[in-house]
């Protein structure tokens, strides 16, 4: 009995920390999106908009190097936007 | 600090010169003045028949004069993130980021930023001063200088909106998996994230100086009685109505030169004061150039009288 009580227990734990991880899928895509749009709204005259004053972007960059990670991983995922939707669906 | 006097207009009306008597005028008034000029292409010590000198010099008494370097506040800017970049990106110490930057400082709009933050730096450095009067550039880089903190600043409130939205994220992450999630040198905390505080920093600096250009500025057109720069001066009340700066009074310099070309009615609800021709800028007729207009500036506002 106490063997079928561990066993229990053991597979209420994974499946709670399996649903901690997938719980935060959503939310990690979303915040990388966002990580994205602000280093290529900081960026963005280098890649041709020319909107915000460059002198912002500059005073930024010396703490931006995480965005600039994501945004320079997201470029190279752009051809297959859609395999990664389908990842985020668990297709 | 009682006023900050902006002399805006068309290059080669006579800025220079009028704001000069203003200034030399206020001074003999007993009044602490400093009188900067941040355009580029300075020519204050020629007007007032001194050489070129650097920094700030009083000149007379009560009377500091200084032809502001803004390529040296471009250079200081530069310099303090060349430093910030080499320790967070130690990585890149293989690259030579003084030659890069050497270029981006003659990248578009950053003569206007160096000017704007030149201009917040002298302001907040010569508060204890009575009034401070600022010669501009021609009208060009002008507009472009008063119209970069209301345009950066409606920016700094988008990427801090957008700032804090990150943050929580990272901390409703941060309390799901742990600190591993973002390693060592991604700030969770909205205290300690220095985007968040460098675009805090940035955000104070533009709304002092907005609030310096409405609360505490005069703002002086000085127009020619020609054409072209009567045009121009209607351009540059227009241009700055529409950031919600006013013009407070039209000098018309060189009046009698030639007979007014166009019909001013555009001007009509703001004070026209016609300054006479000067065949020669010397310092005594200078000295008397402010005496007749300066007067009624001083009468409009008489919180600035002493």
């Amino acid at each position: 009995m106490n063997r079928l009580w561990k066993a229990l227990y053991l597979r209420i734990k994974f499946l709670g920390e399996g649903l901690k991880r997938r719980s935060t899928d959503i939310l990690e895509r979303e915040l990388e999106d966002m990580e994205n749009g602000f280093a290529l709204l900081t960026f963005g005259s280098i890649i041709g908009f020319p909107i915000l004053p460059s002198y912002i972007g500059l005073s930024l960059l010396p703490y931006l190097e995480r965005e600039v990670l994501v945004m320079l991983s997201k470029s190279e995922s752009l051809d297959d936007k859609l395999a990664e939707w389908a990842d985020l669906a668990d297709l | 600090m009682k006023k900050v006097f902006f002399f805006v207009g068309k290059g080669g009306v006579g800025k220079t010169t009028l704001s000069t008597s203003l200034a030399y005028y206020l001074s003999r008034q007993k009044s602490n003045v400093y009188f900067a000029s941040i355009d580029p292409a300075h020519n204050i010590c020629d007007i007032i028949g001194c050489p070129p000198f650097l920094g700030e010099r009083e000149i007379e008494h009560g009377l500091f004069v200084e032809e502001v370097d803004v390529e040296s506040y471009l250079r200081r800017f530069l310099r303090k993130i060349i430093e910030e970049i080499k320790s967070t990106y130690s990585y890149l110490k293989i690259i030579n980021l003084d030659r890069m930057f050497e270029v981006i400082k003659n990248a578009p709009g950053m003569e206007e930023s160096a000017i704007m933050h030149g201009l917040n730096d002298i302001i907040d450095r010569h508060r204890d001063m009575d009034y401070i009067i600022i010669d501009t550039p021609p009208t060009g880089l002008m507009l472009k200088i008063f119209s970069l903190p209301f345009i950066t600043g409606t920016w700094l409130e988008g990427l801090r909106d957008l700032r804090y939205r990150i943050l929580d994220r990272r901390a409703a992450i941060f309390a799901i998996k742990g600190k591993e999630y973002f390693g060592k040198n991604v700030a969770i905390d909205k205290k300690k994230d220095k985007v968040l505080k460098e675009i805090m920093a940035q955000k104070a600096l533009v709304d002092s100086l907005i609030k310096t250009f409405k609360e505490k500025s005069i703002f002086i057109l000085v127009v020619n009685p020609d054409r072209l720069s009567l045009m121009e001066g209607i351009r540059i009340k227009n241009a700055l109505s529409n950031i919600n700066i006013h013009i407070k009074l039209i000098l018309m310099n060189k009046s009698g030169l030639l007979p007014l070309s166009l019909d001013i009615k555009e001007f009509s609800h703001i004070p026209i004061k016609k300054i006479p021709f000067l065949e020669n800028i010397a310092k005594e007729k200078i000295y008397q150039l402010a005496d007749d207009w300066a007067k009624d500036i001083l009468c409009l506002y008489p919180e600035m009288s002493k």
